[in-house]
């Protein structure tokens, strides 16, 4: 009865599209749109160089080769206006006497900083403005310990000791700073800074799998007034239709869910076949979420509205579209007994580890199940 | 006229009598934008905004510098990301494969010797894939700490540098360089007094949840235009409709009644909505409430209406769901409901000129303590526009449907 079925689903063209290409058109599409999202996107921040020292000068040369930071030089005046209307996030002033504070060691309120309430990459700029900063100060500060321990050793200086300790600790820096990062991704080499893309195509698709099940899901909703009765009267009877109708649904999202592994594995990579398991695994589990969403409903429309609302939100707390659960340990709690969970290891790890996501996602389907049971049994 | 107040009664009965879901349509979404309120407020709270994370430390060199390294980069703000767990190299790596730790550091051997002597050795990190913003942003400090600690020791290395070209003795150079690790890495861990900040709080909103606050708002009475339709097309059903078109009601009368039907139910949903966001939030009103009235009616009114647009070009239920859908999600991503238009790129600008959720926000900052220096009508007016552009050609797209049907 399952490959009758399969064999009558599949004779629908735009039901083949839908199930089929649609996850993955869509994954396609919402991956490489999210990614430049990221990719392009930039905090805008005004630097106003009221000193016109040589510091001031090097300073902003330096921050303006910063790739994530879009630093705006500009006057006051016209800072604050775009602060004003929220076109940036915060200003960074150099005032008058900016170099004779530093070369004096006055380091406490060089810099004044005017930033919003609703600036939220004040901090990261400000870490970036700092690391720069901080290199000058530090030159200073290293200049006027030589001299003052030139002194303390009754050692005779020269009339340039001062510039040459500045130059020494400078030259630290070239061509390379003393301590630098060299950052690899779990067996990926990054040698340049990059942008690692934070929403991953195996989680999006999941998003969309999950909403094409509810839309597929209608039928629950459509056969029940006229064809379950009749299928009462059949030998198989209502449950084992729905049975099949469901295990058939299943059997070409597990399909889709091959195809789409075979896709993700050409086009982006993907790293382990234990994926592909959590696909599959969760596949099933949708399947079995949304043909109970549909015979807990009476309408279709109502049906729709509730399932996209429901699926949007299951899909932003499971992290489909951003990894909220990294941002707080509440969510992340929260996260875990959904059957999104599972895919977010885009590296696979291993069944021993993952027991719960596959407990939660096995103990998801038998309620489905059990409720949908319960739900059939009120038709009359 | 009679027949479109009669269909409007009607459509209004009809959606009444399904109270239930119209409940739904109303409180699952509020529901849902008000845990997401929530969650953004909960990681607006601290500085940090990010789940504080393992990260596991590999010291192989096992100095007293390798120590005073460490130390410089787990301390101060980091200290408030990250929790450092000091281990070895294999145990390190099984909790990475157990994704216990977002990253790893490594200080490799002669790591010590070398940055005493100006030698750059970079040190070894690997980031969780399976957490990849906590990775990144580990990933981003540790090269800002890195530059710190270069700085530190440019300095310590300076000072050792001239005292030993000096014939400084070996027991004072030693005492110096203590002193010197303490005063630099003292120095660049006060790096957070370089600024006088200033907050300017009288510029356009007071904190971030004022922010999130109207601009889930603003996507609520989206979302509810887009369920609305979804629920009045389940009013008239494939028999009734048949009925209704053999006695002269056409397709312009069905939609006009449903779009009325509508208004007049969820407008005062949305005044509710807005009163109570005055009243529990205390949000300061710019202008009167006559002004609010008319921007909140309005922005309603032109959801309804470009829904409405979408609803007549996609009349399958399924096509209309799924494009409503992205249509809702590509505008919340790229007109500011999640992330302020400030950070996003330069090309979706071009997106949000001809937004209309663009239009909304801007006409609701303004009537809450926003812009001060124009009027309400100047941000109702593109509203207005779009509306009556999505309303014309929804009309004209149904007068076309049903001249082909007739025929």
């Amino acid at each position: 009865m399952i490959s009758e079925k399969i064999k009558q689903l599949l004779k629908r063209p735009m039901l083949v599209i839908m199930i089929f290409f649609l996850p993955l058109i869509g994954t396609i599409i919402s991956s490489s749109f999210l990614a430049k999202v990221q990719s392009d996107s930039k905090i805008p921040v005004a630097l106003v160089d009221q000193d016109h020292s040589n510091m001031s000068k090097q300073v902003m040369d330096r921050l303006q080769k910063t790739t994530e930071i879009q630093f705006l030089s500009l006057n006051e005046e016209q800072a604050r206006k775009e602060l004003a209307k929220n076109k940036i996030d915060s200003i960074f002033m150099f005032p008058n006497g900016f170099q004779q504070e530093v070369e004096e060691g006055n380091y406490q309120g060089v810099i004044d900083l005017l930033t919003l309430p609703s600036s939220v990459a004040t901090e990261a700029v400000r870490e970036v403005v700092a690391s720069e900063v901080t290199r000058l100060t530090t030159n200073v500060k290293a200049a006027n310990e030589v001299r003052f321990l030139y002194k303390v050793y009754n050692i005779h200086a020269g009339p340039d000791l001062w510039k040459e300790a500045y130059r020494y600790t400078d030259n630290q820096w070239k061509p390379k700073p003393l301590m630098t990062i060299d950052y690899e991704a779990q067996g990926t080499k990054h040698t340049k800074q990059g942008n690692v893309q934070m929403t991953g195509y195996v989680p999006l698709w999941g998003f969309f799998t999950l909403l094409l099940c509810c839309i597929t899901s209608d039928w629950m909703i459509k056969e029940r007034r006229h064809l379950f009765k009749r299928m009462k009267t059949m030998q198989k009877g209502l449950y084992g239709y729905i049975r099949s109708v469901s295990a058939a649904y299943a059997v070409l999202y597990v399909l889709q869910a091959l195809i789409s592994f075979a896709l993700f594995k050409w086009l982006y990579g993907v790293e382990s076949y234990g994926v592909l398991l959590y696909m599959c695994i969760y596949v099933i589990v949708c399947v079995a979420f949304s043909t109970w969403l549909a015979s807990e409903s009476q309408r279709v429309g109502s049906y729709y509205m509730i399932s996209v609302v429901m699926v949007t939100g299951l899909s932003i707390i499971g992290g489909s579209f951003f990894p909220v659960g990294e941002l707080s340990a509440t969510i992340e709690r929260i996260s875990q007994w959904l059957p999104q969970h599972l895919l977010l290891y885009q590296h696979a790890l291993p069944l021993t580890f993952i027991w719960k996501e596959i407990a939660v996602s096995i103990a998801c389907i038998c309620l489905c199940a059990f409720k949908i049971v319960w739900n059939v049994r009120s038709i009359k | 006229m009679k027949i479109y107040f009669s269909l409007t009664l009607f459509t209004c009965k009809a959606l009444l009598k399904n109270i239930k879901s119209l409940i739904l349509l109303i409180m699952i979404p509020a529901l849902f934008l008000l845990g997401a309120g929530i969650i953004i407020s909960q990681t607006m709270q601290g500085e940090e905004r990010v789940n504080r994370f393992p990260v596991a430390i590999v010291d192989k060199d096992d100095t007293a510098q390798t120590k005073y390294v460490i130390e410089q980069l787990t301390e101060g703000k980091l200290r408030k990301i990250m929790k450092p767990l000091y281990t070895n190299e294999q145990k390190a790596k099984q909790l990475l494969q157990q994704n216990k730790v977002a990253a790893i550091v490594t200080l490799p051997k002669g790591f010590s010797h070398d940055i005493a002597h100006g030698k750059n050795q970079p040190l070894h990190v690997i980031g969780n894939s399976n957490k990849p913003l906590q990775s990144q942003l580990f990933r981003y400090v540790m090269e800002s700490a890195a530059d710190y600690t270069s700085a530190a020791q440019s300095g310590i290395n300076t000072v050792d540098a001239f005292l030993e070209k000096e014939n400084v003795s070996d027991k004072n150079r030693r005492a110096e360089f203590k002193k010197s690790l303490v005063t630099f890495g003292l120095h660049v861990l006060d790096r957070g007094s370089l600024f006088d900040e200033q907050i300017e709080t009288s510029f356009f909103q007071q904190d971030m949840k004022q922010y999130y606050v109207l601009s889930f708002a603003a996507l609520l009475l989206m979302i509810w235009s887009y369920g609305g339709w979804l629920l009045a097309s389940e009013t008239q059903t494939s028999p009734v409709l048949a009925r209704m078109k053999t006695r002269g009601v056409s397709f312009v009368h069905i939609y006009l009644a449903q779009l009325t039907a509508l208004y007049v139910l969820l407008l005062p949903v949305s005044v509710v909505l807005f009163g109570s966001l005055i009243k529990e939030l205390k949000l300061p009103v710019t202008g009167t409430y006559g002004e609010l009235f008319l921007g909140v009616s309005g922005s309603l009114f032109a959801f309804l209406c470009l829904f409405l647009l979408l609803r007549v070009l996609f009349l399958s239920q399924k096509a209309y769901q799924i494009t409503g859908l992205l249509f809702i999600l590509l505008s919340a991503i790229l007109s500011g409901h999640v992330v302020p238009v400030v950070y996003l790129p330069d090309w979706a600008s071009g997106f949000q000129k001809w937004s209309l959720n663009t239009r909304v926000l801007e006409l609701l900052f303004y009537e809450f303590d926003g812009y001060n220096t124009n009027e309400a009508f100047l941000y109702l007016k593109p509203i207005l526009i779009t509306a009556t552009g999505s309303f014309v050609l929804a009309v004209g797209y149904v007068m076309t449907l049903q001249r082909r049907w007739r025929k």
